[in-house]
């Protein structure tokens, strides 16, 4: 059946990996320009997609540092609320869309020519989002990724500026028939003290918004869509309230959204443990059974007495 | 008045026994809910089982994740046998408390790294009856591979609803929990693996640990 989440997470990981690096390597210098060019194939025969567009989005700058080169947020994406410690986490690339989407960030877009190929040029060093604009028949949309220029070349000890990505492009195997799978949510609190009482989290059909839902106590900080057509990627991302990052984890279905203080007296624990990190609740509501039958019988027998004692010491008087 | 405050009294004392009746065939609508469900569901696991074994398809030994079968749109890694219970019933994957309601729910770990932490609903059909296990009991995980874990239990006791470090990587090669008849506490099972494996119904492999 429905294997959207394995084939999701497959694929952004295949997709990240996915670059064959090669082309000109340079000494680290952040006033080279570079490139990013996509070919955009069936990921099976290799035959060229045309049609394909592309977006590309800057969102974080290059500077040296001790171990080479780091890279910062540039405005507005530093208020995304999702630490970039590591460019090779699965879900940045899916929690930064959903920022550059809602806030209407700039973008090039390329489509791809008649041999499947799209190139993006001219690219300060930094890093990059990019994001698939339009579905091919048949085929699942890509997964969002990110290229980061430049690029360190472990084997040949170099900096490589030209980068070589392919995208995973996947027929879709149901045929005709439309096959539904779910996706669910949970949240968790990573931190200390009181936090906002609910927040709000998105569905993503292919990279874009179309449900949101608040999770609170309420619903036990979870929810579940299903009969989700397994024709599509389906992901949550959160929109992050003020003060907090935000990290996914996701197993099978599940994604789970953990959200962290930035403040410092959310690091600073004021007793060893929070109400959140609690064994689930897995009980059934028994208890008022027997107490609300036990009052009810205690309230009853009282009514009963005082009208029958009291007709009785009527008839006596 | 004293006649309109002893009417008072017992509409009162009907409204709270009405109340209570009304809980209690709700609940038991529930628990007969989750019977039927993990009925159905273990046949369909059982069966998606037997297939995969038909198919043959060799086991990596190194790959410490559980083969996930999905079915009717949840993930499955298996079913669970408690002998003195008399309780089969299907494990889904992860858990959400939408998936609580169908079948017990893996909480946490895996076979393959010995830390599977499983918790259910304390209905009747699920694991209602947790509280009657004792030390010694034989339990039994058999995986979407066909392949049958023993454990025997090695301890009963309640813990608080924030002991999430009690159960998570203890050393435990398995851990049955569900809420106490109050929801106040957890009643958990801790367990060991017995001596054996047994491996598509065909051979028993003693486990030499």
């Amino acid at each position: 059946m429905k294997k959207t989440a394995k084939m999701l997470i497959a694929s952004i990981i295949i997709s990240v990996m996915c670059f064959t690096l090669f082309s000109a390597a340079y000494a680290l210098s952040l006033d080279t320009k570079g490139s990013t060019t996509l070919h955009v194939a069936d990921s099976e025969t290799k035959a060229p997609l045309v049609g394909a567009s592309f977006r590309i989005y800057f969102f974080a700058a290059a500077y040296k540092s001790v171990s080479g080169v780091g890279y910062d947020y540039v405005v507005p994406y530093d208020d995304c609320n999702m630490d970039m410690d590591d460019l090779q986490d699965a879900y940045l690339p899916i929690h930064l869309t959903h920022f550059a989407n809602t806030h209407s960030l700039p973008f090039t877009e390329i489509t791809s020519d008649e041999n499947g190929y799209i190139v993006f040029e001219s690219l300060e060093p930094g890093v990059y989002l990019i994001v698939p604009s339009n579905s091919i028949d048949n085929y699942f949309m890509p997964t969002p990724f990110v290229v980061n220029i430049p690029l360190y070349d472990d084997e040949n000890k170099d900096w490589i500026y030209d980068i070589n990505a392919t995208p995973k492009m996947r027929i879709y195997g149901g045929g005709d028939k439309d096959t539904f799978t779910y996706i669910s949510v949970r949240k968790v609190w990573d931190t200390y003290g009181s936090h906002p009482e609910s927040v709000t989290v998105s569905l993503l059909k292919d990279f874009v918004q179309v449900d949101t839902v608040e999770l609170s106590e309420e619903n036990n900080w979870s929810f579940r869509w299903e009969n989700l057509s397994a024709r599509h990627n389906w992901n949550i991302v959160e929109n992050v309230p003020d003060g907090y990052t935000v990290s996914y984890e996701t197993s099978s279905n599940t994604v789970t959204v953990i959200n962290s203080s930035t403040s410092p007296e959310g690091d600073n624990p004021p007793e060893p443990t929070t109400d959140e990190e609690e064994l689930i609740y897995t009980g059934q509501l028994n208890w008022p059974v027997p107490v609300f039958s036990a009052v009810g019988l205690i309230l009853f027998s009282i009514g009963w007495a005082m009208l029958n004692f009291g007709k009785k010491d009527e008839e006596t008087a | 008045m004293r006649n309109k405050i002893a009417k008072v009294f017992m509409a009162m004392g009907i409204i709270c026994i009405g109340f209570a009746m009304g809980l209690l065939l709700y609940n038991n609508f529930e628990n007969k809910k989750a019977q039927d469900n993990a009925d159905v569901l273990l046949e369909s696991v059982r069966i998606s089982i037997t297939e995969q074994g038909e198919k043959k398809e060799p086991a990596d030994p190194f790959d410490k994740e559980m083969k996930i079968k999905e079915i009717d749109g949840y993930g499955y890694i298996g079913y669970l046998s408690i002998p003195a219970l008399e309780l089969d019933l299907p494990v889904m994957s992860d858990w959400d408390y939408d998936s609580l309601k169908i079948s017990p729910c893996r909480y946490y770990g895996s076979t393959g790294t010995d830390n599977l932490v499983i918790a259910a609903h304390n209905y009747d059909s699920h694991f209602g009856s947790l509280d009657n296990l004792k030390a010694g009991d034989t339990v039994m995980f058999t995986d979407m591979e066909s392949k049958t874990y023993y454990y025997t239990v090695t301890s009963v006791e309640e813990l608080m609803p924030t002991d999430v470090d009690k159960v998570k990587d203890t050393g435990d090669d398995l851990i049955l929990y569900t809420c106490t008849y109050s929801r106040a506490k957890r009643i958990t099972v801790r367990c060991s693996y017995s001596d054996r494996v047994k491996i598509n119904d065909e051979k028993i492999k003693y486990n030499l640990q």
